[in-house]
């Protein structure tokens, strides 16, 4: 198996992704969950580098890590609760671990035996393709995703003006 | 040689870890956290087969980007 620099920086990335990922299901305190988040989303980002989706690798970074992480630690910081991994994990925790493992066999078997359509090499495609398949083809869905931002956004407001 | 099997089971993975993550997490913050790495998992995959199996229409980035936003609201 040749060693191209592709395949060293997938793996790279998977091992940094799929670590902080059973980081952010394990770990006991909850501000180290959402900065093991923040690493875990970095390394997906990377991986979009990888595949040739630049500009979407810098969305990622954007968005998750600028401004969903920061919502989530300023969610923690304000709503204090108990520590300890008592207070954390619930009971099901052997249940959740079964059908997770379920899950993963069942995904990976499919994902090793299917017999994918022939793929074409990574190349890089262009933002004005991009751009062009989100306004045009993709336009009503893009106006409905604007809405739903602004109903969260509405909806925010509301709930916060309400505790007053 | 990098082939879209790798793709699949990297996010098989995230998507696996996310999934206990929401099973097995008491407080509301850290299940709302979970889903974004299963989010995150679902986005990988619609890239990986976007790019290996059709990139002149770029459909799997988009609809990543609308993933991305409605995880945002």
């Amino acid at each position: 198996m040749t060693l191209s620099p592709q395949l060293v920086l997938f793996i790279v990335f998977s091992i940094v992704a799929i670590y902080a990922a059973f980081g952010v299901v394990t770990t006991e305190n909850v501000v180290h969950s959402a900065l093991s988040l923040v690493v875990a989303v970095s390394a997906v980002a990377g991986i979009f580098f990888v595949l040739y989706a630049d500009f979407l690798g810098l969305v990622q970074i954007l968005i998750y890590g600028g401004a969903v992480a920061m919502l989530v630690l300023f969610a923690l910081m304000l709503t204090r609760g108990g520590g300890g991994l008592a207070n954390l994990d619930n009971r099901q925790k052997p249940w959740a671990l079964v059908v997770a493992g379920v899950t993963l066999a069942v995904i990976l078997f499919v994902a090793i035996s299917a017999a994918w359509p022939a793929q074409q090499v990574l190349q890089r495609v262009s933002i004005q393709q991009l751009g062009r398949s989100l306004f045009l083809q993709w336009a009503v869905p893009f106006e409905l995703v604007s809405l739903v931002l602004l109903v969260a956004l509405i909806g925010a407001i509301v709930i916060a003006r309400q505790e007053e | 040689m990098l082939s879209l099997e790798h793709f699949l089971i990297l996010s098989g993975f995230l998507f696996a870890i996310g999934l206990y993550g929401v099973l097995a997490r008491r407080n509301g913050v850290l299940v709302l956290m979970a889903i974004e790495l299963m989010l995150q998992a679902v986005n990988v995959n619609f890239v990986a087969f976007a790019m290996f199996l059709d990139p002149l229409r770029a459909m799997g980035q988009v609809f990543a980007v609308f993933v991305i936003c409605i995880a945002a609201a």
